[in-house]
C-alpha cells in the first residue's frame, strides 16, 4: 500500500540513497524510532523539573515561588487536592477543546489553501505576497482587535488559534508543495496525469513533512493564541484562571496552573513529534528529523 | 532584481505578454485588492454592528490622535522588546556555538530547549509579573520569545559548514575553535539571519503579552485600554502600528543582513 503512493517518486530519484530506501525501513525500525522520540519527551520532564526547582531556590523569594513537590502536593496529598484537580480539570478541557478547535480549523485550511494555491497559480501570486508578510506578524499580539471582531465567545478564540496556525502551514506546506523535483512532476505528465493527480500522488506526500514540521510549531502556539483569547475574550479555561491567580496572588493555583498547561504543551509536541518520525520514515527516508 | 529572479519558473506555457509583468506586481494588486475589499466590508457591514474599521477611518484616527498618542507607546514597547531580542539572541548564540563545541551538553540541554519552546509565554507571564517589576517582566518574555528559533537557525547553521574546509584548517593543524572561528561563524550567517528575522516580530510578541498583564505605557496597553472602550478604529489602528513595527523590524533585519554578509542572502537562493 505504501509502495503504490511512493511509487511515483523512486524510480527516477536521483540520489542512490533513496533508491536504497524504496522499500522503507520495517516496523521494527518505527517503533524504536518513535520509543526514542517518546524516551527523549521523558528526560525533557526530568530535567525541566531539576531547572524548575534550582531557578525556584535561586530566586529565593519562598513568598512568590514554588517548588515541583509544592505544585504535586497542591495537586494530590493536600487537604483539598481533590477540588483543586476537579478544578484544573474543567478549566484544562474548555482550553484543550478551544485550542483543538482552532488547531484543526487551521491546519485544515492552510492544507485546502495551499492545494489552491499550486493548482492555480494567478490565486497564489496574488496573495502569498500577504501571507508571507502575515506569517512575520505576531498574530496573537491583535488577539483584543479578534475579540472586537468576533465577540465574546467560542468562534474568537477558535479564530485566534486558527490564524496562529494556518499562516505558517499554508506558507510551509506550499513552498514543499512546490519544491517537488521537476523531473517527478514531468514523468507525471508524460503518463497523461493531470495536475490534481500529480498533486494527489506525487506532491502531496512529499509534502508531509513539511506540514508535520508545521503543525508541530503550530501546536504550542496555538494553544498560547486560545488562553490569551480566552483571557481577553471569554472568560473561561486556563487562560483565564492563570491570569486571575496571579491578580489575586493565588500562588499556589497559579504555579499549579502554569505547571499544567506547560506540561500539556510538551505532550502535544511529543505526540506531533512522534508521529511525524513515523510519516518521515514512510514519506522521507532518506532524511531524518534535522531540527528538534 | 526579484522580477529576474521568479520570471524564468512562471513561464512554462503561459502566453509571452505575461513573462514581462515584474514579479512583485501580482502581489501588489492582490494586496490592493484585499484593501478595497476591507473598505467595502467596513462599509457595508459597518451599519448594524461596527466592529470593522474601514481604512480610511483608521487614516483619519491617526490624524485626530496624533503623533503623541502613539509615539510613547511605540518606543515603550520597542525598548522592551529590543532587550528581550538583544538578551535571548545572545544567549541563544552563545548556547548554539557551545553545543557545537561540546555535544556532551547539547543531548541535556538542548531537550530544555524545547521545553522553553512549550513553555507558553501567557502562562509564566503572571508569574514573571508577581517576581519582577516594572520593565524587566517583558524583557524575559520577550527573551523567551526569541530564544529557541535562534539557537536551531544557528545550530542548524554552524552544522552546514562545508567538510572540506574544516578537514583543511584541521591539515594546518587548527583545532575545534579555530575551526569555529575561522569557518562555522561564517558558515552560520545564512541561517542564523533566517531565524533573526523571525526573532524582531516574535520579541514584539512577548513584549506586547507582557503588557497585556498590566504595565504604564507601551502597545499592549492601549490597544486593551481601546478594545474595552470599544473604541473600533483605534483598536483597529494599534493594531496596524503593532503589526508595522513587527513589519519593520523584520525588513531592518533583512537589511542588516544585506549590509553585514550579502554573500549569505546570495548563498540561500
Amino acid at each position: 500500500m505504501t509502495m503504490a503512493t511512493t511509487t511515483p517518486d523512486a524510480p527516477i530519484a536521483s540520489t542512490p540513497t533513496t533508491v536504497v530506501a524504496f522499500n522503507g525501513p520495517d516496523t521494527w525500525t518505527i517503533v524504536k524510532r518513535v520509543a526514542r522520540v517518546l524516551l527523549g519527551g521523558l528526560i525533557s520532564f526530568a530535567i525541566a523539573m531539576l531547572v524548575w526547582w534550582i531557578l525556584v531556590k535561586l530566586v529565593d523569594k519562598p513568598r512568590q515561588t514554588r517548588t515541583p513537590g509544592d505544585v504535586f502536593a497542591y495537586l494530590f496529598t493536600d487537604k483539598g487536592a481533590a477540588a483543586n484537580r476537579q478544578e484544573m480539570l474543567e478549566s484544562g478541557k474548555i482550553t484543550l477543546r478551544d485550542a483543538a478547535l482552532g488547531f484543526f480549523a487551521g491546519t485544515v485550511a492552510a492544507v485546502i489553501t495551499s492545494c489552491i494555491f499550486v493548482l492555480k497559480r494567478g490565486v497564489e501570486q496574488a496573495t502569498m505576497p500577504l501571507a508571507m508578510a502575515l506569517r512575520t506578524v505576531p498574530l496573537v499580539a491583535i488577539t483584543p482587535l479578534i475579540a472586537l471582531i468576533f465577540g465574546r465567545d467560542l468562534l474568537a478564540v477558535t479564530v485566534i488559534a486558527g490564524i496562529v496556525t494556518f499562516f505558517p502551514t499554508l506558507v510551509n506546506v506550499t513552498l514543499s508543495l512546490r519544491s517537488v523535483p521537476s523531473e517527478q512532476i514531468d514523468l507525471m505528465r508524460a503518463y497523461g496525469a493531470n495536475d490534481r493527480v500529480t498533486l494527489l500522488k506525487v506532491q502531496f506526500p512529499s509534502s508531509l513533512p513539511a506540514l508535520f514540521a508545521s503543525m508541530r510549531i503550530a501546536a504550542p502556539l496555538a494553544l498560547i493564541g486560545a488562553m490569551l483569547a480566552e483571557w481577553l475574550a471569554t472568560g473561561k479555561g486556563m487562560g483565564y484562571l492563570i491570569l486571575q491567580s496571579g491578580a489575586t496572588f493565588k500562588i499556589d493555583r497559579l504555579w499549579a496552573a502554569t505547571f499544567l498547561v506547560t506540561f500539556a504543551s510538551v505532550i502535544l509536541y511529543t505526540i506531533i513529534s512522534a508521529v511525524e518520525t513515523v510519516v518521515l520514515a514512510r514519506y522521507a527516508p532518506g532524511k531524518s528529523r534535522k531540527v528538534l | 532584481m526579484t522580477a529576474v529572479a521568479t520570471a524564468p519558473d512562471s513561464d512554462r506555457d503561459e502566453p509571452r505578454i505575461k513573462r514581462e509583468l515584474p514579479g512583485w506586481l501580482p502581489g501588489l494588486l492582490g494586496t490592493v485588492a484585499i484593501v478595497i475589499a476591507w473598505q467595502l466590508i467596513a462599509v457595508l457591514w459597518g451599519g448594524e454592528k461596527h466592529v470593522v474599521a474601514s481604512p480610511t477611518e483608521i487614516l483619519q484616527t491617526y490624524q485626530k490622535d496624533g503623533w503623541g498618542l502613539y509615539w510613547p507607546n511605540i518606543w515603550q514597547t520597542v525598548k522592551e522588546a529590543a532587550q528581550g531580542w538583544f538578551w535571548g539572541n545572545l544567549l541563544a548564540i552563545v548556547l548554539a556555538i557551545v553545543f557545537v563545541q561540546v555535544p556532551v551538553i547539547e543531548r541535556g540541554l538542548l531537550r530544555l530547549a524545547v521545553a522553553s519552546y512549550c513553555l507558553p509565554i501567557i502562562a509564566i507571564a503572571p508569574v514573571l509579573v508577581i517576581l519582577y517589576r516594572g520593565d524587566t517582566s517583558k524583557i524575559i518574555l520577550a527573551a523567551l520569545s526569541v530564544f529557541f528559533t535562534t539557537l536551531i537557525s544557528m545550530l542548524v547553521g554552524l552544522r552546514a559548514a562545508d567538510p572540506a574546509s574544516l578537514d583543511l584548517v584541521h591539515a594546518y593543524g587548527g583545532g575545534s575553535w579555530m575551526q569555529m572561528r575561522k569557518v562555522r561563524l561564517q558558515a552560520s550567517m545564512p541561517s542564523l539571519f533566517v531565524g533573526l528575522r523571525i526573532a524582531a516580530p516574535a520579541a514584539l510578541l512577548g513584549a506586547i503579552v507582557g503588557e497585556y498583564l498590566g504595565a504604564d505605557r507601551g502597545l499592549g496597553v492601549v490597544m486593551i485600554a481601546s478594545q474595552s472602550a470599544i473604541n473600533v478604529p483605534r483598536t483597529w489602528g494599534i493594531a496596524l502600528v503593532a503589526t508595522a513595527v513587527a513589519g519593520a523590524a523584520y525588513g531592518l533585519t533583512a537589511l542588516v543582513e544585506r549590509l553585514v554578509a550579502p554573500w549569505a542572502v546570495k548563498d540561500r537562493q
